[in-house]
């Protein structure tokens, strides 16, 4: 993916070109369809919302300054969109405390497979609470970069680290009597 | 299970790839919303309060101090002691109308 590109089809489309804007959705849709799809869950969700991303995009386009890549500000947009999405309509998850002891019950039976084990810790983070889900899904999204999801989310490297820290903290708590040791 | 493992299943989630009709489906939403036209102030209907609301503004100015106000006219503050036993009514009736028409919109947005 080239920041030239990107540069080039924003200059396009602020000239009038419209059709230059496939381009960008053509670059950003997996990324951006991926990190909703962290958020809620939900395939066809996940496509309406980066959607709605792109479009809130194409609309404030004009707003990329270039001081950062077009990529910082694309997903500090989206993410900007997605958590409130979230907090309009929460993910169909039962909180943690009722995951974890519904999967206590499961424990006494033999052990987690791999896969079925993944996908507990991946809803799991859903269930945290917002400040430390959005830090944990960005920091993991983001391929464990503290200041490009400090960026996304628009607070300073040490609130990431703090909160990353601390939701880690909480997961490895929650999970523990189901998984095992984690510390 | 060790911390890293914890943050291997976090980071190795694979992407998901988009449906082959997204990119359609944004770029039609994209050129709708190019092509519509600009939102523009619905002035016909708001005139009649445009007009209205000076007038009356010359109107109260003219009643206080108008070469009528020292003589026979009607006396601004008498006017405004009359309404103050209304006003608290007035006040409350905007205010339930306020909360209403808040939660109205509110609702209406989550609907959308």
């Amino acid at each position: 993916m080239s920041a030239e590109e990107d540069a080039a089809d924003v200059a396009r489309v602020l000239a009038g070109d419209v059709s230059a804007f496939e381009a960008i959705v053509r670059r950003w849709q997996k990324p951006l369809v991926s990190l909703a799809y962290r958020f809620c869950r939900d395939r066809g969700r996940a496509e309406d919302m980066a959607q709605e991303a792109f479009l809130r995009a194409y609309r404030r386009l004009a707003s990329w300054r270039h001081e950062a890549a077009f990529s910082t500000w694309l997903f500090a947009l989206a993410t900007n969109l997605y958590r409130s999405e979230i907090r309009r309509l929460p993910p169909l998850t039962a909180p943690l405390d009722e995951g974890v002891t519904a999967l206590d019950r499961r424990a006494r039976e033999p052990i987690l497979d791999e896969e079925r084990r993944d996908q507990t810790i991946r809803n799991a983070v859903l269930a945290l609470p917002a400040k430390y889900r959005d830090v944990l899904t960005l920091f993991y999204f983001h391929g464990m970069d503290i200041a490009t999801s400090a960026a996304s989310l628009g607070v300073p490297d040490g609130t990431v680290k703090a909160r990353l820290s601390r939701g880690r903290d909480i997961l490895r708590n929650k999970l523990q009597s189901l998984l095992g040791n984690l510390s | 299970m060790k911390p890293e493992e914890l943050d291997r299943v976090l980071s190795e989630e694979t992407d998901i790839v988009p449906s082959s009709g997204f990119v359609a489906a944004v770029m039609e939403a994209v050129t709708t919303e190019a092509t519509a036209p600009p939102l523009t102030f619905p002035w016909k209907r708001a005139w009649p309060l445009v007009a209205g609301f000076p007038a009356l503004l010359v109107w109260l100015v003219f009643l206080q101090f108008g070469p009528a106000s020292t003589s026979s006219g009607p006396d601004l503050y008498a006017w405004f002691e009359m309404m103050v036993p209304m006003a608290t009514g007035w006040v409350a009736g905007a205010l339930l109308m306020t909360v209403a028409m808040t939660a109205w919109s509110l609702r209406l947005v989550r609907i959308k």
